[in-house]
């Protein structure tokens, strides 16, 4: 999970949202339209098989931003993000993001880390999945 | 005279031929000379280990040519590779950015030609270089997709011969080479190794390649293997 500095990092350009259990966030195989920081609450990564069987394998929790490396590599979502319970989330639109790591580029520096622990999630997740 | 372990070596990253097609080290002129200032290349035979999960960060290493599998173990020590890294790749990156102990272990399967930049080096390279910052991210990037199929391969299989159809038909869609006979697959990992990528047994695997064959699923030569049958496969896949 991205340490709070790490996160507040971004704090500053979000548009704050509070969002009841259930909202979608993004779908698998959408473009990504900017980032999302969790702030409080739980967000479930979904992941859907090639016949539409969709499984949440991973729970996004408060300090984890969302959407990151679909941004910085222009790809599309490859999992669904639905909020578990009444969140609140931060949104940066990905042109204004983008935008922001040339106008400072210091912030790439944040950006890395946050991708480096979002690395280290998924690591967590695979250690889980082999337990089972 | 000949290069150790028959490898095409490229000590001078300026000169690289090969330079423009990497995600992390196509960058400019400039940087480029200030990454050939701060890093020692080395030749790796097969079976070396680069770092150990837990290990504290020292650097990282960006693997030129050959292979490596970075794995990791689960807390009833069982181990598990999370990914097989290809020339190109910087290793070791997220744990020497976050200054946090290597989150997986990482040994080439191949004779390997790295590069290795210490730490402090390299976080000074990326607090001069925004572009290197981005060829970093782009990296990290794959890395975390990477991850996540992998999530999604294990976490959506109900069975052990589900998941191993799985990684079979991630190889021929990953650099599988299309053939009259069918897909043509160069295995250069061990029945332990690949049960390791699936997290079940060697003795596992063995039977269910065995099962594989006698149904005309596959053909095993040598080193490579022929997918007969991929609609056979895709069957086995449950969800």
């Amino acid at each position: 999970m991205a340490t709070p500095v790490v996160a507040d990092a971004l704090a500053q350009f979000e548009r704050n949202e509070r969002l009841p259990a259930g909202r979608a966030l993004f779908r698998e195989g959408e473009e990504a339209e900017g980032v999302w920081t969790v702030r409080s609450g739980e967000v479930d990564l979904v992941f859907a098989s090639a016949k539409g069987v969709a499984r949440a394998l991973r729970v996004a929790e408060t300090g984890q931003i969302l959407g990151l490396s679909a941004v910085i590599s222009r790809r599309s979502h490859d999992c669904s993000a639905t909020v578990r319970h009444n969140a609140e989330l931060g949104f940066i639109e990905r042109d204004r993001f983008l935008s922001l790591l040339e106008q400072q580029p210091t912030l790439w520096l944040t950006v890395l880390q946050l991708i480096s622990s979002d690395i280290n999630s998924c690591w967590d997740c695979l250690r889980n999945l082999t337990k089972c | 005279m000949p290069s150790p372990y028959n490898l095409e070596v490229e000590y001078n990253c300026s000169e690289c031929r090969v330079r423009a097609d990497r995600l992390f080290c196509n960058m400019s002129e400039g940087a480029v000379s200030v990454l050939d200032s701060v890093k020692f290349t080395g030749l790796y035979p097969k079976g070396s280990l680069l770092f150990v999960e837990g290990e504290e960060p020292r650097g990282i290493f960006i693997l030129c040519s050959g292979r490596a599998k970075l794995t990791t173990s689960s807390t009833e020590g069982k181990t598990l590779i999370v990914k097989i890294a290809e020339p190109g790749e910087v290793l070791g990156a997220s744990a020497t950015i976050l200054g946090k102990p290597y989150e997986v272990s990482a040994e080439t399967i191949e004779p390997s030609q790295l590069n290795f930049i210490k730490r402090g080096d390299f976080m000074k390279f990326l607090g001069s270089h925004a572009e290197a910052c981005m060829h970093t991210a782009q990296q990290l990037s794959e890395k975390y997709h990477a991850a996540q199929r992998e999530i999604r391969s294990l976490g959506l299989s109900q069975t052990t011969s589900e998941k191993l159809a799985r990684l079979l038909l991630d190889w021929c869609d990953r650099g599988g080479e299309v053939t009259t006979k069918g897909t043509r697959l160069k295995v250069l990992l061990t029945h332990e190794e690949m049960a390791q990528m699936i997290g079940t047994t060697r003795e596992t695997v063995t039977r269910l390649l065995s099962e594989f064959k006698r149904k005309k699923i596959i053909e095993v030569k040598g080193s490579s293997m022929f997918v007969l049958s991929r609609p056979q496969l895709e069957n086995m896949v449950s969800v």
